[in-house]
């Protein structure tokens, strides 16, 4: 089998990203991508092509009754993938609890079925004003990192700006952001360039610099 | 970078209290009600990895409309294209944990499903070689279908436009290519024209509408 050309591997390559390349030309055409970042790159743009062509096709109501008959079709819920979402499942999960349950320490799968064996583990503390829990912080693993944090002080008069701070093990600090709280209650996201071995306590600090709430990791 | 915006889509509401227990089950902290349709299409998709019924029916009403509309115009048969639109969700539901954002929007990701599960079933089931002069309606609905359905704005607008420009007979080949899922041989065949011509076709038809959605599209000529 000789080797395509690049000239050769475009002319292909139209037919190849609509996926209607037949065996032969398709084997010989991937070959030649195997090595050809520029073919590649031309391949993919043409299957974002593809793709968009599609989208164009119209909408169409579906038959009465599909809704009733697709929701009996996808069963019972999968219980035994509870505790292995991606990690926008435990966001989404977090976004419509309104910060209302705790995690502890879940392991997620980040794209198992594409990755292989690729576990992560979201690190978890409560956040604490003395004994009492307030809120919670989740640190998820990711380039960057990010944490969420939702805490609920049941104090009615703290409402107003409020920054976060993260102390490393080496006790530096890092200033990660402000949020809202209203009422009391604040919920917020934001990237950190801290990792989850060199993280000690996130502390949550009101406009005065008094610390309103702590959260210390275990290690 | 802040992203509160986005992972509270619904601040407004008034807010649950916390619930502390150690371990609540995430269903349970899903059973809170609140209004999922202003919910970003991946965070639907990645509630609905969760198995929860709510967002399952959310999501099979946010994109059922579109799902269907993919399947029949690759199938033609309206009960076909049930049974297909029907697996392109169960699909969609089972991977839900590996759909990734960088690589597409979800809309753009479950019409990839939808439709290559549609062209299976097709190339399995085609009763007849299709006939090219049946594919004006479809290419019509195509270069002025509504404009909400397809992508954002201008570039669906570019395309629609482009394909329309398109000499005839290569806008039946790229369609007969690209939705239909024919190879070159099976255009040439329905065209009655040889194998050549068809690849060309379908090549020309690809590199002009690939050009209309390039944002660096050129200045000149
Ligand atoms: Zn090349």
């Amino acid at each position: 089998m000789t080797e395509l050309t690049c000239r050769q591997c475009r002319e292909l390559a139209a037919e190849l990203a609509l996926g209607v390349l037949p065996g032969a030309e398709r084997a010989r055409t991937l070959a030649h991508l195997d090595h050809c970042t520029a073919c590649r790159t031309a391949v993919s743009a043409l299957t974002r092509t593809g793709e968009a062509l599609i989208e164009l096709l119209p909408a169409a109501e579906p038959p009465a009754g599909f809704e009733h008959r697709m929701m009996t079709a996808l069963g019972p819920p999968p219980r035994t993938r509870h505790w292995l979402m991606p990690t926008a499942a435990i966001i989404v999960a977090i976004a419509l609890a309104g910060g209302g349950w705790t995690l502890g320490r879940a392991t997620l799968g980040v794209g198992p079925l594409e990755t292989g064996a690729a576990w992560q583990t979201v690190a978890f503390a409560p956040l604490k004003v003395g004994e009492q829990q307030v809120g919670q912080v989740y640190l998820f693993p990711g380039r960057p990192a990010w944490i969420y944090l939702s805490l609920d002080t049941d104090r009615n008069s703290a409402t107003g700006t409020v920054r976060c701070e993260l102390v490393r093990q080496d006790g530096t600090t890092v200033p990660v952001g402000t949020f809202q709280l209203a009422k009391g209650y604040g919920a917020w996201g934001a990237s950190v360039p801290v990792d989850r071995n060199s993280l000690a306590t996130a502390r949550v600090i009101d406009s005065t610099g008094a610390i309103l709430a702590t959260a210390h990791f275990a290690n | 970078m802040t992203y509160a915006g986005e992972f509270i889509p619904h601040r407004a509401d008034p807010l649950p209290r916390l619930v502390r227990t150690e371990q609540v089950h995430i269903r349970r902290a899903l059973d809170i009600r609140r209004p999922l349709e202003p919910m970003p299409d991946d965070m639907l998709l990645a509630g609905l990895a969760t198995g929860d019924p709510q967002l399952a029916v959310a999501f099979v009403r946010r994109f059922q409309q579109t799902v269907f509309g993919v399947a029949l115009a690759v199938v033609g048969d309206s009960g076909l294209a049930e049974d297909i639109a029907q697996q392109a969700f169960e699909r969609a539901w089972r991977h839900a944990a590996v759909y990734d954002p960088r690589r597409g929007s979800v809309r753009t990701w479950l019409t990839r499903i939808v439709h290559n599960l549609a062209v299976d079933a097709v190339r399995v089931r085609r009763p007849a070689p299709l006939d090219p002069q049946d594919l004006i309606p479809l290419l019509v609905a195509m270069t002025e279908g509504p404009e909400h359905r397809a992508l954002a704005g201008e570039t669906s607008t570019e395309l629609r436009k482009a394909l329309a420009t398109l000499p005839p007979e290569q806008a039946r080949a790229v369609v007969l290519a690209a939705v239909h899922g024919l190879t070159a041989r099976e255009i040439a065949e329905a065209e009655s024209i040889p194998i050549g011509t068809a690849k060309s076709r379908i090549r020309a038809a690809m590199a002009k509408l690939h050009t209309a959605l390039s944002p660096e599209r050129a200045d000149h000529d």
